[in-house]
């Protein structure tokens, strides 16, 4: 009998198990693909989260009644859990779909209330599903383990469960198989549990359970074995209008290859990023000009796009050697793969050696120095690119230079006309630029090109840069004497080579005040959704004490209302502050690691499988009896808040911020983990109990980490800034804490 | 004491003061808009009016503007909201419109404005062409045409209209083209060809050559990513070379949008068929820009393939234009196949023409140079 009842409770504990590992890894396969459709920034991963958890938020509370009355809880989890399975294949299938469908051209950059209805739409099935998973299995958990409320163990399974998930997402599945394999993998794995959990319970017959598992064997199996088809139908979907030769993801990111006409795009994440051979005019102005600056270029560093034409145009001025930082190795992978005569000279050139490091920690960690520094990278729309923008990188780059060396770095300008988006982000390039070295100018064309350097430019005397031409043989389509005479032709550019250099409320773009995201992001609006652009302006107007003043109204109500009422509204406030402070710090901590490391798409599993390790512990804790006191936990949000704010304030060595981070990361999840049971507790204690007050808890949590995805991705962060964030956070907890000491009498 | 006749005088005083004080701006606002004046429309009952300037024939309620947002109807009278208030006033070569056969090798003063009739997904201009002249009011400048003129024979330079759609700043650019001609400048225009024939003709009058965007070849095409229609187009064609001006024809190649070759065969046989073989036809290179920013660039073997087309039509004088270093940039003689003007990207290097002939083989060559 023991036997049983143990079995009984390890099934419906390993379908918990299950739930929390289909959801996580269901969300790092979603937020992947809905990069590579939507071409995805800061911006719409955080429309993407915000969307999920709303989702989910909104199942979970419209199914925390109906999970209390039907008969059969069990049968509905079951069914659920195999839905979300389907679903997930339907969803990836209809989201690779979705341009095919509306005719939407490939090259057209989708305006972000598209991204937020598509995104909504595509993610509504598994997300509603997985809400309505809760309530469904703190019953069955309830009615099998016989305990009244088994909201908290459900949440610490379900920790345990995601956790996993992030450790075998990061370090196994994704580097082995495409989404659709990984998902049917799932699929398997629910199949699995569903049996489980069937033969555990024991209400069908084994004839029952063992037809049910062969059907949906043979459903498995007939998807497992089209896979490969349905990943390479599908993705042809997505890039209907090209011949697609490959796609793949590496740890980074997700690269297509179309070919056309013997010509190769490759396309990072859903944005075309090298097209082999490169149009001269986008190669040949970012290598000469700066190397005419130069009288003698011997060792070149390129940080951005360098094979399919710019490596061959630097060649050109017989250089000794060339070192390329490229993070991904895929992307010279496919380049090998995908030969052009061009390609195969410029790799196979004894003076061009790739390293394999992201660019900013390869100039930090190595000591080589050089005669000209080329960055040609996109404009800063996400903070990883921001690194190669900051003064803090500025000034590394000084130290790496020989005498006479010079920092060349693009930008997207015009040669006609600059809007005060494009403006204000090109004088604040210059004025960060301007803080690091004595001497910056200005090349204005369609791509600006930022010359910095030590010692004063040549750029004045277009003759030596001819002369230099003619020495060096330089033979290339566009640049050639009569060009150079344009291009420096004062009575053209002069303009906008001043509005550029004015910029008298130019701010300074630094790793944590990463203005220049929020105006690369501006200028990207502009294009795609201009009617956007007067709104986040207004945000970005709104000050800090405004933000604060509507705290204090929200929470002297709540506290007025918690005094007239003395109901439990303490305990939601709580919560759903909590949801939203521990999804703002997990997002800031995101950021910060990518403000110091630069590769958070490889490590976001890892440091979301660190936030519900410590949710799985937090919850394991918090689940003992003696744990009641929510003060003492809001206490610890606050300390934890304190504690990060200063980290903002002081520079922190990159090996100690890697610790900070990592076990901030445990932190906030314990916190987090730790809060739910005791809430739940609280509940129970005001004899105030029903099951449904839980899952309303858990949506609470859910809603609250939904704005707090919202605000922090698109508002916060880019607007006022990480510390200014983190105070209003502070601000938030302490109006909790208040709200609880009120309440508790 | 006060009487009733100190309180008469009193309400006179007051109410003289306040008419004074209110009327004046009242009665200007009555009689004169701060805007200048359109021309080409048509008053409609109810303070309506029908823009006839272009193919669009906007029907502008009061108060309202047209499709290009810079036509304005006040109290039943229509204005120019731009006419002396350029947005961008640059130097440029005349190579850089496109515009090959015309006084190569010179500048050109070219002026743009806020706004434009067509909405075209790929536009390189959209910072000027689809904003509204209050967006861009703090970069745009004042110029009077006699000031734009002046600037430009100070720059030894012609006039351009140009960047945005030219035809949308008619007033302006017919006035200030008026004056250019007079001075004995070069003056052009780049059009999507969109304008009525009516205004084209007049303008015509001050105008040495017109560079035109022939988008593509389907009325599809035109309709889903430009928002506009092609006929209007053909029609602006068939008149500036019934006009006898000079013509050039800029044909964008966007992948998998425009670049079927079948219609670029149809293109090319109505222009040999309607505008002769001398009208010179650029195949330009797609680079992504405004919301078709995620496509790729044209592949070069894409153009030449449409210039052999042509070349095959008959069309004498094909380019492939956006593509620096391409042979085809330059220009060859028909008759002797020597290159005659060199070029790399908009840069000319060498002219090797004499009177309008060929240096080598004394062939004419179509088009207006300087003797």
């Amino acid at each position: 009998m023991e036997n049983i009842n143990w079995l009984r409770s390890k099934g419906i504990d390993f379908a918990i198990f299950v739930m929390g590992f289909t959801s996580l890894s269901w969300q790092f396969i979603i937020v992947r693909e809905m990069l590579v459709t939507f071409h995805g920034n800061e911006f719409t991963i955080g429309i993407i989260f915000a969307n999920w958890l709303l989702l989910e938020a909104v199942g979970c509370y419209l199914w925390r009644k109906k999970a209390e009355s039907i008969k059969k809880p069990l049968v509905f989890f079951i069914s659920i859990q195999l839905l979300i399975g389907f679903l997930a294949l339907l969803s990836v299938t209809l989201l690779r779909s979705t341009k095919y469908i509306f005719e939407i051209p490939l090259g057209e950059v989708l305006g972000l209330h598209i991204v937020a209805l598509i995104s909504l739409v595509i993610l509504a099935p598994v997300s509603i599903s997985k809400g309505a998973l809760f309530p469904l299995a703190s019953r069955n958990l309830g009615m099998i383990k016989n305990k009244p409320n088994a909201a908290s163990e459900v949440y610490l399974i379900e920790a345990i469960g995601s956790f996993v998930a992030g450790l075998i997402f990061i370090f196994y599945l994704i580097e082995r198989f495409d989404h659709f394999t990984i998902i049917t993998i799932i699929f398997l794995l629910n199949i699995f549990s569903v049996v489980l959990l069937l033969h555990s319970q024991k209400i069908y017959s084994r004839v029952k359970i063992l037809s049910l598992v062969f059907g949906l064997l043979i459903l498995s199996v007939t998807i497992f074995s089209s896979t490969k088809w349905l990943n390479e139908k599908t993705a042809k979907l997505l890039w209907y209008e090209y011949s697609l030769l490959t796609t793949e993801n590496s740890v980074y990111s997700n690269i297509a290859v179309i070919e056309s006409e013997n010509e190769f795009t490759f396309f990072q994440n859903g944005a075309p990023f090298i097209t082999i051979p490169s149009p001269l005019f986008f190669v040949e102005e970012k290598a000469h000009i700066p190397l005419l600056l130069h009288p003698q270029p011997e060792n070149v560093l390129l940080i951005g796009r360098g094979v399919g034409g710019l490596v061959n145009e630097i060649l050109k001025h017989r250089v000794k050697s060339i070192k390329y930082a490229e993070q991904d190795p895929l992307v010279i992978q496919l380049t090998q793969k995908f030969l052009t005569p061009l390609t195969e000279s410029e790799i196979n050139s004894e003076k061009l050696s790739v390293v394999n490091i992201e660019g900013r920690r390869f100039v930090k960690t190595s000591d080589n120095k050089y005669d000209c520094i080329l960055i040609t990278l996109p404009i800063p729309t996400t903070l990883q690119l921001n690194r190669f923008f900051t003064l803090e990188f500025f000034e590394i780059l000084n130290t790496r230079l020989n005498k006479n060396g010079i920092v060349a770095i693009s930008v997207a300008g015009s040669e006609t006309f600059l809007t005060d988006e494009l403006e204000k982000l090109n004088n604040t390039i210059y004025r960060t630029l301007k803080s690091a070295f004595p001497f910056v100018r200005v090349v204005v064309g369609e791509m600006n090109i930022f010359i910095a350097s030590n010692e004063k430019l040549v750029l004045d005397d277009v003759s030596i840069m001819k002369q230099r031409l003619k020495e060096r043989n330089i033979q290339a389509g566009l640049i050639n004497e009569f060009y150079l005479d344009y291009k420096f032709d004062e009575s053209r550019f002069k303009s906008i080579e001043a509005a550029i250099i004015k910029g008298d409320n130019a701010v300074l773009n630094s790793d944590k005040t990463p203005n220049a995201v929020f105006q690369s992001l501006l200028f990207h609006t502009s294009i795609v959704s201009p009617t956007l652009v007067d709104i986040l302006k207004t945000i970005d107007s709104i000050p800090i004490s405004l933000y604060m003043l509507i705290l204090i109204v929200i929470f002297v109500g709540l506290i007025i209302s918690q005094l007239k009422r003395k109901n439990n509204l303490y305990i939601d406030t709580a919560i759903l502050t909590t949801g939203f402070t521990s999804i703002v710090i997990y997002l800031v901590l995101i950021f910060y690691f990518q403000i110091y490391f630069g590769n958070v798409y490889h490590y976001v599993g890892l440091l979301t499988a660190f936030f519900m390790l410590g949710s799985a512990i937090g919850a394991y804790f918090g689940n003992k009896r003696r744990f009641k006191n929510l003060v003492k936990i809001e206490s610890g949000f606050i300390l934890l808040i304190v504690a990060l704010s200063l980290f903002t304030l002081i520079e922190v060595d990159i090996a100690l911020m890697q610790i900070i981070i990592f076990s901030t990361m445990i932190l906030i999840g314990a916190l987090t983990g730790f809060e739910f049971p005791i809430a739940v507790k609280k509940y129970q204690d005001v004899n105030d109990f029903k099951s449904q007050n839980s899952s309303k808890l858990y949506s609470l949590d859910l809603f609250g980490a939904f704005f707090g995805a919202l605000l922090t991705g698109v508002v916060f962060v880019p607007t006022i800034g990480i510390a200014a964030t983190l105070v209003l956070l502070l601000m938030i907890k302490i109006g909790s804490i208040s709200l609880v000491l009120i309440g508790k009498k | 004491m006060y009487t009733r006749r100190k309180f008469i005088e009193q309400s006179l005083k007051i109410s003289t003061g306040l008419c004074l004080f209110a009327l004046p701006p009242f009665l200007s606002s009555q009689s004169r808009s701060r805007f200048h004046s359109a021309s080409y429309y048509q008053a409609l009952e109810r303070r309506r009016v029908k823009c006839e300037l272009c193919f669009r024939g906007c029907v502008i309620q009061d108060n309202e503007r047209g499709f290009c947002k810079v036509r304005e109807n006040e109290n039943g009278k229509l204005y120019s909201v731009v006419f002396g208030n350029p947005a961008a006033v640059q130097l440029d070569p005349i190579e850089k419109e496109p515009m090959y056969h015309l006084h190569p090798g010179t500048n050109i003063l070219c002026i743009g404005t806020a706004g434009c009739n067509f909405k075209c997904q790929f536009c390189h201009n959209w910072h000027l062409s689809q904003a509204t002249p209050e967006e861009l009011r703090h970069r745009s400048k004042r110029m009077t045409p006699e000031e734009v003129v002046n600037h430009a024979k100070n720059l030894d330079s012609g006039l351009s209209f140009t960047y945005n759609e030219p035809t949308i700043f008619w007033e302006y650019m017919y006035e200030i083209s008026k004056l250019g001609r007079r001075d004995g400048l070069t003056t052009i225009f780049h059009t999507n060809g969109g304008m009525r024939s009516e205004p084209l003709k007049r303008l015509l009058e001050n105008m040495m050559g017109v560079t035109v965007d022939l988008k593509g070849f389907t009325a599809d095409f035109y309709r889903d990513v430009s928002f506009a229609t092609m006929e209007p187009v053909l029609n602006t064609l068939r008149l500036i070379k019934s006009e006898g001006k000079w013509l050039e024809v800029v044909n964008l190649i966007i992948p998998t949008l425009n670049d079927d070759l079948n219609q670029i065969k149809e293109m090319c046989t109505w222009i040999v068929d309607n505008l002769g073989t001398d009208v010179p036809v650029h195949f330009n290179r797609f680079s992504p820009a405004y919301k078709m920013k995620h496509l790729k660039p044209t592949p070069i073997s894409q153009l030449d393939r449409a210039r052999n087309i042509a070349t095959e039509s008959g069309i004498r004088f094909v380019y492939v234009g956006n593509a620096p270093g391409h042979r085809h940039n330059s220009t060859f003689c028909p008759s002797c196949n020597k290159r005659i003007i060199h070029r790399t990207h908009f840069m000319v290097n060498e002219i090797r023409i004499k009177n309008g002939n060929c240096e080598f083989c004394k062939h004419p060559i179509p088009g207006v140079w300087k003797t």
